[in-house]
């Protein structure tokens, strides 16, 4: 099977061969979309692979996997959208879009994540743009620091910082300062009497 | 649950895009992609050995096969030809245009290749066509300096008002044409221009099975990629006569090519359509003027109301116009990477950086 990059590179001298990288990635990039916008998803998938397909001669023929450089395209047309995803976002806070929002795993777990998720929610609206685009691209974009680093063209550093300080106000916004096995401890001792 | 396993269950369960929204993306990509002239190519020598890579599998006539192809043996020929009426015009047309003279480009010269396109700009809810026209000057050597004037975008059709608003809305101010230069033609800081046409066999047989080759995989059936790779490749508007021909007959070799309209009319010239309706529903046709053999240019055609939002049955979604002249001069002016760009990276990386248009 072709590697991205070489579809990338066909689809110069055979323009045509980009819808290939459609076929492979459009799903993927909508889901992505959908998470952060809801129905407009369809437009930033649409929009993503023109961009991307006029971008196509810059595209760095070294790397093999043009997610992040997708990823990173549908990031920067998600911009366009900042009000619906801050609805998006609000409504988790306030209402009972936060039981529908995950899926969970057992009951405990579920009563766990409603709590934890309106938190967190406020936390992510509050967010400075790009710590929140970082940790998107990390959490549903799948990607790893290097590719979080190419889908925004920054050093993998500066992605890690970024990452770091997301992280942290997710943590502190759920009052569970930085410990990660306590916060477990609280979050379950809170939800028992309500789940049992 | 630590905070990013809760962010990753968040919304995990959002639905997928609807095969109606996966299918207009792809329509929107493919139309972006039918080239309005050869846009800046790169012949990578890794793919070129990919070419020539002698596994394909090749769904054919719903059954999929693992064959072993090389341009002797391969899809043509044995799954059938395009309808009789079709192959016979077609082969008139290959002798026409084998008679017909290619125009000499003299020392100083250029060749001009203007094409009128226009492509569908597909939202949610309505279309618009759009005109990307422009004009590429190719020297008489073509390692002297090429360029290529870019027209400004203009509306070129509406479907009713949601249309027109959606038009008015994407409306740019009109402005200059962008003028490119570059030695080689190597626009926007990339590789010389090389279309590839002296790879392309003269045996219309070993030219549709190389086309079937490399086309293997791509598009919604092997007959219609192969299609418009010809298309592709007649609307750059530099295929010498021999090629011209061969690829008249190898279209005539493909199952489920037909006349679709005897007098299609493309920028006030009328020709043959040659075309092939698609699963999708579209058709693309090649449209020719059978008495001199050479090419009007090509379009795709919607075959039912709905596959694009606003555009009712037999609109076309897009088209392409070319005309080939012979010219004393091109235009002054111009870089290498156009208005408000400036090349990064080394020659040949194809990296331009900038505001940008």
């Amino acid at each position: 099977m072709s590697t991205d990059s070489e579809i990338i590179c066909r689809s110069q001298e055979t323009p045509a061969a980009f819808a290939e990288l459609y076929d492979r990635h459009a799903i993927a990039i909508h889901r992505y979309a959908s998470r952060r916008i809801g129905a407009a998803a369809d437009d930033v998938m649409s929009e993503t692979f023109l961009v991307a397909f006029e971008r196509r001669a810059a595209f760095d023929q070294s790397v093999q996997d043009a997610r992040p450089w997708l990823y990173g395209i549908a990031t920067t047309l998600l911009k366009k959208h900042r009000r619906q995803e801050a609805q998006a976002w609000k409504g988790l806070v306030a209402g009972a879009a936060a039981e529908k929002a995950v899926v969970a795993d057992g009951p405990d777990d579920r009563l766990d994540a409603e709590l934890g998720i309106r938190r967190l929610a406020t936390a992510i609206r509050r967010m400075n743009a790009r710590d929140r685009d970082a940790l998107l691209l990390y959490a549903w974009g799948d990607l790893d620091y290097e590719g979080v680093a190419r889908a925004m063209d920054v050093p993998v550093g500066t992605v890690r910082s970024r990452l770091n300080r997301a992280r942290r106000q997710l943590r502190q916004a759920s009052g569970r300062g930085d410990s990660a096995t306590q916060e477990v401890e609280h979050g379950r001792a809170d939800s028992a009497p309500q789940g049992a | 649950m630590d905070e990013l396993t809760l962010l990753r269950k968040v919304r995990e369960d959002v639905a997928e895009p609807s095969v109606t929204a996966l299918n207009v993306g792809r329509a929107a990509l493919l139309d972006a992609a039918a080239p309005t002239m050869a846009k800046p190519a790169t012949r990578h020598r890794v793919l070129r050995r990919a070419g020539w890579t002698t596994l394909a599998v090749v769904v054919a006539g719903g059954v999929a096969a693992i064959l072993v192809f090389t341009n002797v043996v391969g899809l043509a020929g044995w799954r059938g030809s395009a309808d009789p009426a079709a192959a016979d015009t077609l082969a008139q047309a290959a002798a026409a245009t084998i008679a017909t003279a290619d125009p000499v480009v003299a020392s100083g010269q250029y060749l001009e290749v203007s094409t009128l396109a226009v492509y569908a700009s597909i939202s949610d809810t309505s279309t618009y066509l759009e005109h990307q026209d422009g004009q590429m000057y190719i020297p008489a050597d073509r390692h002297d300096e090429w360029v290529w004037v870019r027209d400004a975008e203009t509306v070129a059709k509406t479907f009713g008002p949601a249309s027109e608003k959606q038009a008015a809305e994407d409306a740019q101010q009109p402005g200059a044409p962008d003028i490119i230069r570059a030695a080689d033609g190597a626009f926007y800081n990339g590789e010389p221009m090389d279309w590839g046409l002296t790879a392309l066999p003269r045996d219309p047989r070993q030219l549709l099975n190389y086309i079937y080759r490399t086309t293997a995989g791509q598009g919604t059936s092997p007959d219609g990629e192969a299609l418009a790779f010809i298309a592709d490749t007649l609307r750059t508007g530099v295929v010498p006569a021999d090629l011209r021909a061969a690829l008249y007959k190898a279209l005539a070799g493909i199952p489920g090519v037909s006349i679709s309209d005897r007098d299609a009319t493309l920028d006030g010239r009328t020709g043959v359509a040659f075309g092939r309706n698609e699963g999708n529903g579209l058709r693309q046709e090649i449209i020719i003027d059978p008495s001199t053999g050479l090419l009007i240019g090509e379009r795709e055609v919607v075959l039912r109301d709905g596959i694009l939002p606003g555009v009712p049955a037999g609109e076309s979604m897009g088209w392409t116009a070319v005309t080939t002249t012979v010219v004393d001069a091109a235009p002054a002016g111009g870089t290498l990477c156009g208005s408000g760009m400036h090349p990064v990276g080394s020659a040949g990386s194809g990296q331009c950086s900038g505001a940008g248009k």
